[in-house]
């Protein structure tokens, strides 16, 4: 019985699930089996009893030459030397002065380019047949294993239909009592959801800059990085100033008449960030983390699928630590490490988180305060806005007004009086509903027992 | 300086304010170090979490010797509450332009022993106590400062100041010397 004939993409994604480290590097488990010896200390010197992390640790601190010198001091060093980790940073640190992007087949050739352009010698790889690493191993796994079902099993957020479905409706079963819920028939009928594919979008906005995590990269670069790269933690398109930056874009999609309060509007362009543009390829996304400024966001998803985990306010999820003031969350790792190490730990909490798997031409509605995370299973287009509407204005002007140092989306020098401008930009625009939110406050304050506002549990950062 | 005590005499210690640590010699030496200075490291901190204020704690340090601990506990004596400004990625000149004098002086002085770079055995040995204890910025200030010994130094030069042996083929090193060229040029 004749083969069934792959296509072009089958085999493709079949060479990248068994995709060798492309230096040689294997785990330790291998080196047991195998019976053969590690050039790992030997090629380390005085540095052999530290740990790789150490190892790592240490190159981080070096330049681009002090790299590339220390990686022809051994094979050991080699192998350290040529992660990705490695090369990325050093790449979006060499952009900031000078240089133009160019992603060919991995980030030291992609840093060569960047720093000599056609002087940009050619990176031969050395495959080693002796070096053995599982901290060095598991970040070429965590960028080609293939997503397991497991992890997108779970898809039990609500869904509503917006044909079904008030604003009062949708205020006082979602947004008051500060529930997730997935609403379909609004994106779907977007131009964005009809016309934004990457040929398009390219030909209209392709030299446009974009804020791609530190750095600012073209449409075309970032899309040219997208197809060429085998990240474990891909570069994720992230930002803010597409709607005066890519002249028609805006006009590709509306703001859904639930969320078109947007009180901040007051403050004009004093107000906080609240839109972004979204893309990223498969395994990109956003780790852990609450909203800025205690405010409520949706999210649509035009293109791609993409996988959603939430947590209440109270429930620091596994794997993220808080500092004790919680205006610094730190979740260092990559998407799929978390997936890999923390996934089954939810069964452990005492509240099992909300999951959803979202489609194109869905939109997410994600209550403020919630910890959520977001991964891509495919490449992705998406717009999120952040929102302060009637029903959340006392909570986020006492959140501003007691949690100043976890304001966010403003310059430094504004953060400690946004509360104070929010106040008097409301006093002059909307002056009726401020004072029904100050009575309102006073009703609840009892002497010696004030509550607190919700967003006290967790500052907000993103840890790129 | 982190203070020692006669190895079991507890008496003259404040358990509510100090914790002692012995360090893993055939004869543990036991420091005498404040709580808050000693929650620099997430190891301990996460032991202390447990505690009541008043416990006679005593903490075994299993993988540090004397002579390592006393840098540790002087670096979280300073710094516990005067915290040290971050290290850049990748570092900006070298290690000495880039910290506060006190910090110049703790690692110049013993850890790279009269700041000649080839006496590192107690930076190295910093290193894997910070690593161990969960102390980050002094795990930052110690593994920046390898980072600059190895700036601006040649393969030959980097191999001769920490014994690492060369283990490539000729072919191997030519292709890397080659592909290394534009190092030279900047």
């Amino acid at each position: 019985m004749a083969r069934r004939e792959r296509t072009a993409e089958e085999l493709a994604e079949e060479v990248r699930r068994t995709r060798a480290h492309p230096y040689g590097v294997k785990p330790l488990g291998n080196l047991i089996l195998s019976g053969a010896v590690n050039c790992r200390d030997a090629g380390l010197g005085n540095l052999k009893q530290t740990t790789d992390g150490t190892v790592s640790e240490i190159v981080s601190y070096c330049t681009g030459e002090s790299v590339a010198l220390l990686s022809a001091t051994s094979r050991s060093f080699y192998a350290f030397c040529h992660s990705d980790e490695v090369w990325k940073p050093l790449t979006l640190f060499a952009l900031r002065k000078d240089g133009k992007f160019f992603f060919s087949d991995n980030w030291k050739q992609t840093y060569l380019n960047t720093r000599l352009g056609e002087q940009a010698p050619k990176h031969n790889l050395i495959v080693l047949d002796n070096f053995y690493s599982d901290t060095l191993h598991h970040i070429h796994r965590d960028s080609s294993i293939p997503i397991p079902a497991k992890w997108t099993r779970t898809n039990n957020v609500e869904r509503r239909h917006a044909s079904s479905m008030s604003k009062e409706e949708f205020q006082e079963l979602y947004e008051k009592p500060g529930k997730p819920v997935i609403i379909q028939g609004l994106v779907e009928n977007w131009g964005a959801f009809k016309k934004w594919e990457w040929d398009y979008l390219l030909s209209k906005w392709g030299d446009v800059e974009y804020q791609c995590e530190a750095a600012r990269l073209t449409m075309k670069e970032f899309k040219q990085y997208c197809d060429q790269q085998c990240d474990d933690r891909p570069l994720y398109l992230f930002d803010q100033s597409f709607c005066s930056t890519s002249e028609g874009l805006s006009a590709d999609f509306e703001v859904p008449e639930y969320f078109n309060d947007d009180l901040f509007s007051v403050l004009g362009d004093k107000r906080p960030d609240f839109r972004w543009l979204i893309a990223g390829p498969a395994r990109s996304g956003s780790s852990f983390h609450k909203d800025p400024n205690s405010t409520d966001a949706w999210n649509a998803c035009i293109r791609g699928v993409k996988k959603w985990i939430f947590f209440p306010p109270s429930v620091v999820p596994p794997g993220v630590m808080c500092s004790e003031d919680g205006a610094d969350v730190t979740s260092p790792m990559s998407l799929v490490e978390w997936f890999s190490n923390y996934y089954h730990r939810c069964d452990e909490v005492d509240v099992p988180p909300l999951e959803a798997l979202v489609q194109p031409g869905e939109m997410m509605y994600i209550p403020n305060g919630w910890w959520h995370l977001c991964l891509n299973l495919t490449s992705t287009i998406c717009i999120t806005q952040n929102y302060v509407s009637n029903v959340g204005l006392k909570r986020v002007l006492s959140f501003l007004k007691s949690m100043p140092h976890c304001v966010s989306g403003v310059p430094c020098e504004r953060r400690e009086s946004l509360y104070t401008d929010f106040r008097e930009a409301l006093s002059s625009n909307l002056p009726e509903l401020l004072q029904q939110v100050d009575e309102e406050e006073k009703k609840d304050a009892k002497p010696h027992n004030e509550p607190l506002p919700q967003g006290d549990e967790g500052g907000f950062s993103f840890d790129f | 300086m982190p203070f020692t005590i006669e190895s079991g005499n507890y008496g003259t210690v404040d358990f509510s304010k100090s914790v002692v640590l012995q360090s893993n010699d055939q004869k543990p030496i036991e420091f005498v170090v404040e709580r808050e200075a000693a929650k620099m490291s997430g190891l301990i901190k996460d032991m202390l979490e447990d505690q009541e204020g008043d416990d006679q704690t005593v903490i075994p340090i299993p993988n540090v010797n004397g002579r390592t601990l006393k840098y540790v506990l002087e670096y979280c004596e300073y710094h516990w509450n005067n915290k040290a400004d971050p290290i850049d990625k990748p570092l900006r000149g070298k290690i000495e332009e880039v910290i506060s004098s006190w910090d110049r002086q703790f690692l110049l002085t013993d850890l790279i022993k009269g700041g000649d770079e080839k006496q590192h055995e107690l930076l190295i040995d910093v290193i894997m106590a910070a690593n161990f204890l969960n102390i980050k910025d002094l795990l930052d200030l110690t593994c920046a400062s390898v980072a600059s010994m190895i700036k601006g130094k040649t393969p030959e030069q980097i191999r001769a100041l920490f014994n690492i042996e060369n283990d490539f083929t000729p072919e191997e090193e030519e292709k890397i010397r080659e592909e290394n060229r534009w190092c030279e040029e900047s």
